[in-house]
């Protein structure tokens, strides 16, 4: 095995609906970055619909992996580790990743990893900006929403976490409402452009003895109430009879935001944690990114946001945090398992 | 044509098993139960490997010529599993892949030459899984391929085959006549080792589509499940 080659690790993502390979150095530099995104498959339903999901893995896995090394200009022979996500996500599209990379690695006799999604993600921040550790870690997606403090790379340890919905999924909602396209998260934002913020006061989570957190159902439900004139009894109007659409959507990502900004920084504090770091498709949102930005700034702490491409699912992330494992010496066998969990 | 070296690998119920063929040597292993077809995979095929070859298990991986797969119809996480799989080892290794639809090794399996069957599966959402195979002397003909119906549209189907391979739900159906119900055998599933004996039937450029061009005989599409 020659250093050139032991410094190179496959990663393979597979665990909802984005089938994604990457090759990266040493855990930092990125060489490729596959994504082979589902939206178009799942969009009609409105959401994620696992069976579809599994059977667009399938179909996508190779032809990704070989992309992945084909953009890297290497070939598997100078691959030194393969790095797969294990877990959490839906149990039918992580196992084709899993097995993919097990076969890859039993075949070619490379070490193989399994990575948590979410520890990678907290991970995929710190790629671009190196941070001091500890620090805090705010993920949140479509189907997450949860602070860690992080220790080092993947060191996490669960602070808080959304008591109902994930912070994007409550985007997907509200924009089913609008009559929005799926994914919910660009949609609304970019309607939300043109509307004002301020316009509607939708709630915000509050913090119960003091400990901070997360909610997003109340709010997606105030929306809803919003649209049926406060009436919880009269039907939801349809999209097209709806007059300010582009004031409620500012209005609900500004409530969604502030619960995100406040409650993070409130962690920090309490956790006496300088630097926070956000991941997660959310992590994405320009507002979000701006006011996590500005709200830091002003108490003396740095926010720390991935390049958009890098919130979103990939596989640099689980190929990053990978390489860490690896060197670590944390070696998954060929009975490594998925987990929905 | 029988000679070169063959693994098979049948996930599409939950007793899955692996086969290999290493010159005149064969052998195959069941996997431990349904839900741990993705642990028990490749440990099984490592020990198979390990069993036949004379060589180092890396060794003998490399010379594998063709790999075989079950692609269903069955349980749809059991046949990604095993093509998954198969494709990873394919495209590790330069062998070629080979699909073998499950219902034609079961049938292969159990029939002998001159005997017809229906091999019927609960598909689960009120659909059976059915086709119907003559094993010949020289292979099996295909009289109707896999589908995916109601049990209503089964009982004329089932009616004229020879023989019934199926399981205890299909034997229990209303919707046949009690004679058909009484001949349905139960038991037998689809093996690795009938999967590996139908890939060296099938004529080389069969294998020679892409590794990813592999779909498991899902029967049905989304809406429909």
């Amino acid at each position: 095995m020659t250093s050139a080659r032991s410094e190179l690790v496959l990663g393979i993502e597979s665990s909802c609906d984005d089938t994604a390979a990457a090759v990266v150095r040493t855990g930092r530099e990125i060489l490729s970055s596959v994504v082979d995104s589902q939206i178009a498959e799942h969009a009609p339903f409105g959401g994620v619909v696992p069976e579809i999901a599994g059977r667009s893995h399938l179909r996508a896995i190779i032809p990704t992996v070989d992309r992945a090394l084909d953009d890297a200009g290497v070939s598997l022979d100078d691959i030194g580790a393969i790095a797969v996500t294990e877990r959490p996500g839906l149990i039918g599209s992580l196992l084709v990743g899993l097995c993919v990379a097990k076969s890859l690695s039993f075949a070619r006799k490379l070490p193989l990893v399994g990575v948590h999604h979410i520890e990678a993600h907290a991970y995929a921040a710190t790629m671009e900006h190196p941070v001091d550790y500890p620090t805090l870690a705010l993920v949140v997606s479509g189907g997450h929403t949860a602070l860690y403090r992080m220790d080092g790379p993947g060191e996490l340890t669960k602070k808080a976490q959304t008591l109902d919905d994930a912070a994007g999924e409550a985007f997907d909602k509200v924009a089913v409402m609008l009559g929005l396209s799926y994914p919910g998260g660009p949609s609304v934002s970019r309607l939300a452009l043109e509307g004002d913020g301020t316009a509607i006061r939708f709630p915000r989570y509050r913090a119960k003895d003091g400990k901070p957190g997360f909610s997003f159902s109340g709010l997606k439900t105030a929306v809803l109430y919003h649209l049926r004139g406060q009436d919880a009894l009269r039907p939801t109007p349809p999209p097209e009879e709806i007059e300010n659409k582009a004031d409620v959507a500012a209005s609900f990502q500004e409530a969604a935001v502030d619960t995100l900004v406040t409650q993070t920084l409130a962690m920090a504090e309490q956790e006496g944690l300088g630097t926070v770091v956000v991941s997660g498709g959310v992590a994405c949102n320009a507002r979000l990114r701006e006011r996590m930005t500005a709200a830091a700034d002003e108490r003396g702490m740095r926010a720390v946001f991935p390049s958009p491409a890098y919130c979103t699912d990939n596989a640099a992330m689980i190929a990053g945090l990978g390489w860490h494992r690896w060197q670590s010496g944390q070696l998954a066998g060929l009975d490594l398992d998925a987990s929905a969990r | 044509m029988n000679s070169g070296s063959v693994l098979a690998i049948e996930t599409s119920t939950r007793t899955g098993s692996v086969a290999a063929r290493f010159g005149a040597r064969r052998g195959v292993q069941q996997l431990e139960g349904e839900r741990a077809h993705a642990i028990d995979l490749l440990p099984r095929i490592e020990a198979l490997l390990a069993e036949l070859a004379s060589d180092a298990c890396a060794a003998a991986l490399d010379s594998i010529e063709r790999i075989a797969v079950g692609i269903g119809p069955g349980s749809f996480t059991g046949v990604r599993i095993g093509i998954a799989t198969a494709q990873g080892l394919a495209r590790a290794t330069g062998a070629a892949l080979v699909g073998v639809p499950s219902f034609a090794a079961l049938a292969f399996r159990e029939l002998a030459v001159g005997e017809d069957a229906a091999t019927v599966f609960d598909a689960r959402a009120q659909r059976f899984y059915f086709a119907h195979y003559r094993r010949t002397r020289v292979g099996l003909e295909t009289l109707a391929a896999p589908i995916a119906i109601r049990a209503a549209d089964l009982a004329t189907r089932v009616h004229a085959a020879t023989r019934i391979l199926g399981d205890a739900r299909v034997a229990t159906l209303k919707e046949l006549d009690a004679a058909d119900r009484e001949r349905v055998e139960t038991g037998a599933i689809p093996r690795a080792d009938a999967v590996l004996d139908l890939a060296d039937l099938l004529p080389r450029d069969a294998s020679a589509a892409r590794t990813h061009a592999l779909e498991p005989m899902y029967l049905r599409a989304f809406g429909e499940l």
